[in-house]
């Protein structure tokens, strides 16, 4: 359900970048000169990790977020303030997701609108987490293109529901970012794919990412990318890969030492870890040993291509049937596919090529790069939405069929899947009894007979004037906007007056809290901030560090030892006053440092420039 | 409810080349998708929500030849309403098949081959008819002859009605088929 954003657009409001927001990686692209081109991040990478470590920075409680390869490298060593793989988590509610939360080293918990991850003694929403993620890679952009950057495309894997695209907006807005358009990722990738035109005819997009499968139907022609049908299954990705080598080495640990890994956070994220290694090795050689230490012994297991694939084939084969259903809707033979495009990391494996080759009958094209395309997709499709490429154009549909509750807890269909976007449905609504006053609508979105077994959007009462029964009337407007996101209008019949309509969203931050976080978000900026003082701080002083450490051999051949021994005590006092975040206090500290090592610096430069007068 | 012949400026015919509806839902696309309005101003933005909510509406009816018949007919006023009467061609067949099921199954599966393919001859004449009436019906069109062209519309409308009743009939035979598989 949308909440409404009252952003407007201005033009002049600088470049508009494209964001893939992945399960395990994000990216920032923006496209120049009619190319797209990924930004760095601020750690001078391609790919930002999509893990979230809270460092207790100053012991005061205030932890601060670390966002990417910096917060991997505590997946391990500080696997409770770790959070990983959130995007499983977005816009679902706790009995959703109660599956997943043993398998992670991270505590999950049920919250309002949505399950909370537990950090230390502080919950966050998995809007947030993701927020923080999204405000990782608007720096990223900033620092990248030398100016602020307040809009964004955002991708979504084309599968997921109302809930998790508000969710993922949401979080663009905490971030931030004024969000124009949310797209699919396949769709995306397939901007990148026909980009220069000279592909045209139906093809399939296979997008097997870190934790989301999707494919898509497209056909290509005349600069216009239109979307047949999709399919997808938003719990399918590399990380159910990993979670099976894991599976593996658990039970072997177990029946070796007796105990389970499964059951301490610092263990299971080792296992996830050397899982994931394992698994990338194995894309590139035939044998990979997966190695972790668990409770001070060394686990060690010997994998070859041969078993792993054994072992992953029938989670693989999952992507079999969404892939039939999506080609049997957009009406379509295996055969009258152009190409079948591979993206995301796990299409790297052999045995993911193999099954899509199954699947489609034909050579997958292994062309595009697997990790960046969805995001040069996002680049171009921002590119699209600033009006510099008036060439290209996206038709996409709205992946789940959307209904309402109807007697005897049967949903009733408004808008089938697959139905191109933007598109409305109207529905007229009227009393069963005299003088009712409200009309009780409940939205879902699913493929099921049963409203129990789809999911839940939101509920709303409709306030109608009272009448003898069946002649009050109100049509309600759904409308599918194209972002895939629903809004709902309400219109009096009699009066022909618009009325506002009050949605209950079943998951998704409510507007309170919203509100609240927006507010918390200027607090953060200004922790931020400071945390960026400090960093750049401890950058400064290292020049400084390295050359008294230079000097300081010299230092008792051309001082008294009283200057000598002033100088250890001020390098030691630095030293000590990097570990902690005191900005400040480093810098004095610096300063003193240089003070004290200025007759050094001198005698020594002395010393070296009359050897060069020699 | 909106027409969906102007929204994509075709005539109103049954018979439509669907290569031209593409282009046409393309061409169309590029001007009014809220895509070209992001940074416009919001009435710019509704607008072209509401625009292209109703092409792609149109376009979809359209280009489903089914779709595209019960469109022209509501056009024209004509409701076509579910046909609740067993086709008289059919109804011998039918019940005899009934009677076969509860008394001789051993019988029943010859008895069903004969009203499957009763049935597959009648459904196969009731489209020949169909079509036939949407060619004369575009021919009237063409010459705007209006009483003519009412007057097929009509007849198509009430074909239809009875195929409708074939559809539930086809599920029926599919349900009777999986049972006796059990």
């Amino acid at each position: 359900m949308a909440i409404q954003i009252g952003q407007k657009s201005d033009p002049t409001a600088g470049p508009i970048v494209g964001i893939d927001l992945g399960t395990t990686h994000s990216l920032v692209a923006i496209v120049r000169d009619g190319k797209p081109e990924v930004l760095m991040s601020r750690e001078g990478r391609r790919l930002l990790p999509s893990i979230v470590s809270f460092i207790d920075g100053d012991g005061r409680g205030a932890a601060h977020p670390v966002v990417g390869y910096a917060a991997k490298a505590k997946k391990v060593r500080d696997a409770s303030h770790t959070v990983f793989s959130v995007k499983r988590l977005l816009g679902k509610g706790f009995a959703d997701i109660e599956a997943e939360s043993g398998k992670l080293p991270y505590e999950i918990t049920p919250g309002e609108g949505g399950v909370r991850v537990r950090v230390g003694d502080r919950l966050y929403s998995a809007v947030e987490i993701s927020a923080m993620i999204l405000h990782e890679l608007k720096l990223s952009a900033e620092k990248a293109l030398g100016g602020p950057v307040t809009r964004a495309v955002i991708t979504v894997p084309a599968y997921f529901n109302d809930s998790q695209r508000q969710a993922t907006r949401t979080a663009g807005r905490l971030a931030g970012l004024d969000v124009l358009r949310i797209v699919n990722e396949p769709t995306a990738a397939s901007l990148a794919y026909g980009l220069d035109r000279k592909k045209e005819g139906l093809i399939a997009v296979y997008d097997l990412g870190g934790g989301t499968f999707d494919v898509s139907i497209l056909k290509l022609r005349d600069g216009v990318f239109e979307v047949l049908a999709t399919n997808g299954d938003t719990t399918l990705g590399g990380d159910d890969l990993d979670q099976a080598l894991v599976r593996v080495a658990a039970q072997e640990i177990g029946e070796r030492w007796g105990i389970n890994p499964m059951a301490d956070p610092g263990q299971l994220a080792a296992l996830l870890e050397a899982a994931e290694t394992t698994k990338i090795s194995l894309s590139e050689k035939p044998l990979a040993l997966f190695e972790a230490e668990i409770a001070g012994k060394k686990y060690s297991r010997e994998w070859t291509v041969k078993e792993f694939e054994s072992l992953i084939e029938p989670i693989l084969l999952r992507t079999r049937e969404p892939c039939l259903k999506a080609l049997k809707d957009a009406g379509l033979k295996p055969g009258d596919l152009s190409d079948v495009v591979l993206v995301g990391g796990p299409t790297r494996l052999s045995v993911v090529q193999r099954v899509a080759r199954e699947i489609f009958g034909r050579e997958p094209n292994t062309s595009m790069h697997p990790d960046e395309v969805v995001a040069a997709g996002a680049a171009i499709q921002a590119d699209i939405l600033a009006g510099n490429n008036r060439d290209l154009l996206l038709l996409d549909v709205v992946p789940l069929s959307l209904g309402i509750e109807i007697y005897g807890g049967l949903m009733s269909p408004l808008i089938s899947r697959n139905t191109p976007i933007p598109t409305v449905a109207r529905e007229r609504f009227t009393t069963f009894v005299d003088n009712q006053t409200a009309v009780d609508i409940h939205v879902l979105q699913g493929e099921r007979e049963r409203v129990a077994d789809n999911r839940s959007l939101a509920r709303f009462k409709l306030r109608v004037d009272p009448r003898p029964a069946g002649e009050a009337r109100v049509e309600v407007s759904f409308l599918i906007d194209a972002d895939g996101i629903l809004q709902v209008s309400a219109k009096n019949l009699q009066t022909g007056d618009e009325q506002s309509v009050e949605v209950r969203p079943s998951f998704g931050l409510s507007d309170t809290e919203i509100e609240r976080l927006l507010e918390e978000r200027a607090k953060y900026a200004e922790a931020d901030v400071e945390f960026r003082k400090l960093a750049e701080a401890r950058n400064e002083v290292e020049p400084a560090i390295r050359a008294a450490e230079k000097r300081l051999p010299d230092a008792d051949r051309l001082l008294t030892p009283a200057e000598a021994e002033l100088i250890r005590d001020r390098l030691a006092d630095l030293r000590k006053a990097l570990r902690q975040p005191d900005a400040q206090k480093i810098r004095q500290c610096a300063f003193l440092l240089d003070e004290a090592s200025r007759k050094l610096a001198d005698l020594i430069l002395k010393e070296a420039l009359a050897r060069g007068a020699e | 409810m909106i027409d969906c012949f102007s929204a994509l400026g075709v005539k109103r015919r049954f018979a439509l080349d669907s290569a031209d509806l593409e282009r046409r839902y393309y061409q169309i696309s590029r001007e009014i998708h809220p895509d070209r309005f992001t940074t416009g101003g919001a009435d710019a933005q509704r607008l072209s929500l509401e625009k292209m909510s109703d092409l792609n509406q149109a376009y979809r009816t359209l280009k489903d030849p089914v779709y595209r018949r019960s469109h022209l007919l509501e056009l024209e006023g004509l409701v076509v309403s579910q046909g609740s009467q067993i086709p008289m061609e059919l109804a011998e067949g039918w019940f005899e098949l009934q009677d076969a099921l509860m008394e001789d199954p051993g019988a029943a599966q010859a008895k069903l081959a004969q009203f499957e393919a009763e049935f597959a001859a009648l459904k196969q004449t009731r489209e020949r008819q169909i079509a036939e009436l949407e060619r004369q019906a575009d021919l009237e069109a063409e010459r705007v002859h209006l009483d003519a062209y009412r007057a097929i519309l009509a007849q198509i409308a009430e074909v239809i009605r009875q195929e409708s009743y074939l559809s539930s009939m086809e599920r029926d035979i599919e349900r009777i088929k999986a049972q006796r598989a059990h």
